[in-house]
Parts: structure tokens; C-alpha cells; sequence
């Protein structure tokens, strides 16, 4: 991740008709595909249960998911 | 049954579920897509509801928790040439569905179903200043403005100590490669000078010296606070969620004095929010400060580093709803 501080991309013309936060929009680049909780291919976390069942689940970061054993 | 709206990415609604399914709790978690209209009848007054592939009767559900809720619809797209029509579809499509969605709060409602906060209420943060200080409440001086000369004397008006924001909510926005977010962030001379003489209208406000800020969730009249020392961290001084993830800010559960909290209750009350995630800070002179309100606003933060269960308490007030 790169943080570059604020997005400068637009241009002096369209920063007048813009609101001034615009100016200070702080920027994340990434050589590497973001992939967030809300991407459409988001898959969730593979989870192996005790029975050796793989599961593959949206419930990131449930407490629930923490007792079972992701080895 | 109890019906929560919330969405995909949302940890807390994860959280709350672990805890309803420990109680036996039925339950079910609709997230954007997951839920439909599929008929509304009027001769028996109920509406039913499509979840998944499983249909539901309106009249058994016992209880809302309206989360993050957006419920959305997959508009059929549309072949013909005429693309100012086709907006006007699409517009016109998700106007009718909207109506519905809106009838099925209604619904709930004229049918004294329980319920945990408000789909339709988003965050107003320019009315709830406004109620906010009707109710004795401090705010920091505001102006929203389009002006540079009307900014130039605020400036001035605020010992040159001023922040920027969004009037509604922050910008964000998240490609493959690009992540774009708004913040609260500093305003010199140097940039105003630097500015057109008109521009799109923007929020200013003081920038009031903080000896911390405060993070409070509201449920159905009781307060979890906590404060945290974010004026001690160059990253986090002027926005909190610039937090630093080497040098953490310091977070602690806190007492509001029953003075701020009756003042908060009645902003809520007239705000018609049961729940809510306030933000305050607190200057040098002890004096709090009220920010805004975020009806739907993350809880976790607040509940995990004080020992809250806020989740827990949650999922105990949807089974006792």
C-alpha cells in the first residue's frame, strides 16, 4: 500500500466547481487488487472444521469462527 | 422470528448473530439483495416477503433491527436506443420499488412490530446540529458556504482555526487498485488563498482544541461511552479514523456526566433515533462538544476495548422486544 496523501488527479477546473474537501482526499494506491469485505468477488474465509470439512464462509470475523481450528 | 436488514461486509451484525443463535434466537439476516416484496395483500393485511429462496409472512416476524439496511433490487437493464428514457426508467423503476420498501416500514409499524433503529433516517448532520444546540448543547461556529470572501472572514471569526468536512457523508470509494476516502481535514490560509472565489458549497467549522473525543453508542435510552486520545497522534488529530495502527490511540470506557446525557437523550428523542453512534470531543475548558450522530453507526470500536457487550445486549433486546 502507498499512501500518497491527497487524490490530484482532478483538474483546476473542476476543482472550482467542487466542493473544497475535494482537495484534501486523502489517496490509497496498491500494486496488488484490493479486495474488501464488500468486493463483488469477496468469497469469505476458508475454514477447515474439526471433522475435516472445508467450509467456505461470509462470516469473516465472527467470534464464533475464532474457536475453530483454521490449521 | 426476528428480521435483521443489514449488509454483506457488516462485523457487528456477524457478531450480534453469534450471540442470537447462542440464545435459540430465530433469526434471519437479510443483507441488500437477500430480501423482496413478492405480494402485498390488503384483504389480510401482510405483505410476503421473499428471503432467498424461502417465503415469508410478514405477519411473522416478531421484530426489525434495522442495521445497515438498504434494500436493493437488481433493475432489469433496458435495450432500447433512447438513453434519456432510459434513465428515466431506471429512475422511474427504483422509485417504485423504493415505495414499496417504504410501505413495508410502514407496515411494521401500523402493525406495532418492534423494532431497533429507522430505515429511512440517514444521517442529517446539519439538522441534528441544529437540535443539538436547541437543547442547550455545545457546537463548534458552522457555516456552510460557497464564498471564499464568507470563508475568509470565518477564518478570521475562528483565530484562524478551522476544519472541513462533508455535509452529509464522506466520500469513499474503492477500485482494484485506488482507494479514495474524505476526512476531516485542516484548513490554512495558504489554502484558501489558493481557492476560486465561488465554489460548491462547503461545511467549515471551528477547529476546537480537544483534550479527547468521545465515542458514544446510544440503545433505547442508555449510553456507552468511551474516550479516546486521539490529539496525542499527529495522524489522528484531526480525524479519529486516521487511526495509527503502530501507535494505537488510547481508549478507555468513560462516564458522561448526567447532565450531557440527559441533553443527548433529548437530541435523540427529537431526532426520533433509539440507537445511534455520537460523536463528541471535549476541549481544555471541560466543555463537550457535540459532533454529529451516525443512526447506523459502527459499535464494535466502542464495545470490544471497554468490555461493553454491547452485541450481546443487542440480541437480548431483539428476544425481549
Amino acid at each position: 500500500m502507498n499512501n500518497t496523501k491527497f487524490y490530484t488527479e482532478f483538474s483546476t477546473k473542476d476543482l472550482e466547481k467542487l466542493p473544497v474537501n475535494y482537495r484534501m482526499l486523502t489517496k490509497i494506491t496498491s500494486t496488488s487488487k484490493i479486495i474488501s469485505s464488500g468486493s463483488e468477488n469477496y468469497t469469505g474465509i476458508k475454514v477447515k472444521l474439526y471433522n475435516t470439512t472445508i467450509v467456505n464462509t461470509p462470516r469473516h470475523y465472527s467470534s464464533i469462527s475464532k474457536i475453530i481450528d483454521f490449521e | 422470528m426476528i428480521l435483521i436488514l443489514s449488509e454483506k461486509s457488516d462485523i457487528t451484525t456477524n457478531q450480534v448473530l453469534d450471540w442470537c443463535i447462542g440464545y435459540q434466537t430465530s433469526v434471519i439476516r437479510a443483507n441488500a439483495y437477500d430480501l423482496k416484496i413478492a405480494h402485498i395483500d390488503y384483504s389480510n393485511n401482510y405483505i410476503l416477503l421473499k428471503y432467498k429462496k424461502e417465503i415469508i409472512k410478514s405477519t411473522k416476524i416478531k421484530a426489525v433491527w434495522y442495521r445497515r439496511a438498504r434494500i436493493k433490487y437488481k433493475y432489469p437493464s433496458i435495450s432500447i436506443e433512447n438513453n434519456q428514457l432510459k434513465n428515466r426508467i431506471k429512475q422511474h423503476l427504483h422509485e417504485e420499488w423504493s415505495e414499496m420498501i417504504r410501505f413495508l416500514e410502514q407496515w411494521f409499524k401500523n402493525n406495532s412490530v418492534p423494532s431497533i433503529g429507522n430505515y429511512l433516517l440517514k444521517d442529517r448532520k446539519l439538522t441534528q446540529l441544529s437540535i443539538a444546540k436547541q437543547n442547550s448543547l455545545h457546537i463548534p461556529n458552522t457555516i456552510i458556504t460557497a464564498q471564499k470572501s464568507e470563508l475568509l472572514l470565518f477564518f478570521k471569526n475562528c483565530k484562524k482555526n478551522i476544519i472541513t468536512k462533508d455535509i452529509g457523508c464522506s466520500l469513499s470509494f474503492i477500485s482494484d487498485h485506488l482507494i479514495i476516502d474524505g476526512y476531516t481535514e485542516e484548513v490554512s490560509k495558504e489554502f484558501i488563498d489558493n481557492l476560486s472565489d465561488t465554489f460548491f458549497p462547503s461545511l467549515f467549522q471551528e477547529n476546537i482544541v480537544k483534550v479527547y473525543e468521545l465515542r458514544i453508542f446510544f440503545l433505547k435510552d442508555r449510553f456507552y461511552s468511551m474516550a479516546i486520545f486521539s490529539q496525542q497522534n499527529e495522524k489522528s488529530r484531526i480525524d479519529v479514523r486516521k487511526n495509527d495502527d503502530e501507535i494505537p490511540n488510547r481508549r478507555v470506557p468513560y462516564q458522561l456526566p448526567k447532565e450531557i446525557e440527559h441533553k443527548l437523550l433529548l437530541t435523540m428523542k427529537k431526532l426520533n433515533l433509539d440507537t445511534g453512534s455520537i460523536d463528541m470531543i471535549v476541549d481544555t475548558k471541560g466543555d463537550y462538544y457535540f459532533l454529529e450522530v451516525n443512526p447506523s453507526g459502527q459499535f464494535g470500536m466502542v464495545s470490544s476495548p471497554c468490555n461493553y457487550y454491547i452485541e450481546r445486549t443487542i440480541a437480548q433486546e431483539l428476544q425481549q422486544l
